[in-house]
């Protein structure tokens, strides 16, 4: 593939590895601390409260919560095969497995939008009461993620037009898939704390 | 690079000589919370916190390790021998 001419002169990172891999971990140990933070305190209002849920209020699908987790688990692996794809040299693969993503990524919001408005339809609102708030806080916030991890799959798959990839693209398909990662692994997280414990 | 290492120290240095009134209140909140059901919640919610950090730090220390380790061994530098 061919190189950008601004690449050859970047002088190596102190730490060994790319300053844009570097960067991209850090910026997803803020995210992650961020979620953290709000489930940290979404277990002291859980275990502080008398009844969880109250009385009168429904309880959460796990059920289509999982199908969102297997959705958003293969949306992960289409991007995975897609990178793969990348250092195979195989631009019409990597374009497909980002079309995939991004529309495993679409297909994903739908479900939660589908469980929002159910939960929302049973009498569970954001106002209130801890347990819709923090409910519609955490996954709202994630949903917000997705979105943006969907939106920039989808810019660089419409880019990605020549059968060739540039090194600078390579590094931003790279950052999105450690973001978009990111974002089915906080899921899963979610999932377990939210639905399952 | 130094002041500011200098001030840092310092800080801690005064947080560390803190009065022991401000410590009592910490010890009387701890009391008041451990006492009842948010006692629990507030326990699991900090080693909840403090695993996710201790997680979180440990993969990125790893993986500068390895990033490190790789750039060595892609350099074919050898590493210094011990006692020098």
């Amino acid at each position: 593939m061919p190189q950008d001419p601004a690449d050859r002169s970047r002088p190596p990172s102190r730490t060994g590895t790319e300053s844009h891999r570097l960067a991209t971990f850090m910026f997803l140990m803020a995210g992650t601390m961020l979620f953290a933070g709000l489930v940290g305190g979404y277990l002291v209002l859980r275990f502080g409260a008398v009844a969880w849920p109250a009385p009168g209020l429904p309880r959460l699908p796990v059920r289509l919560a999982g199908g969102s987790s297997i959705v958003i688990a293969l949306s992960s692996l289409a991007l995975h095969l897609g990178v793969r794809a990348l250092r195979a040299l195989d631009a019409r693969g990597l374009r497909r497995a980002l079309f995939a993503a991004a529309g495993l990524g679409l297909l994903f919001l739908a479900l939660q939008i589908t469980q929002w408005s159910i939960l929302f339809g049973s009498g569970l609102s954001f106002t209130g009461t801890t347990y819709g708030t923090t409910f519609y806080v955490l996954t709202g916030l994630h949903a917000a993620h997705a979105l943006s991890g969907i939106a920039w799959l989808l810019v660089i798959a419409f880019v990605q037009r020549e059968p060739w990839v540039s090194d600078r693209r390579q590094r931003a398909i790279e950052v999105c898939a450690l973001y978009w990662h990111f974002v089915g692994v906080v899921w899963l997280g979610l999932y377990v704390v939210l639905y399952l414990i | 690079m130094m002041r500011r290492l200098a001030a840092a120290f310092l800080i801690l240095a005064l947080g560390a000589l803190c009065p022991r009134g401000a410590l009592a209140q910490c010890a009387m909140c701890g009391a008041a919370a451990a006492s009842g059901k948010v006692g629990r919640g507030i326990s699991v919610s900090i080693f909840f916190m403090l695993g996710t950090l201790i997680l979180v730090v440990s993969c990125f220390v790893v993986l500068v390790y390895r990033a490190q380790r790789n750039a060595g061994h892609a350099s074919g530098e050898t590493p210094p021998e011990s006692g020098e």
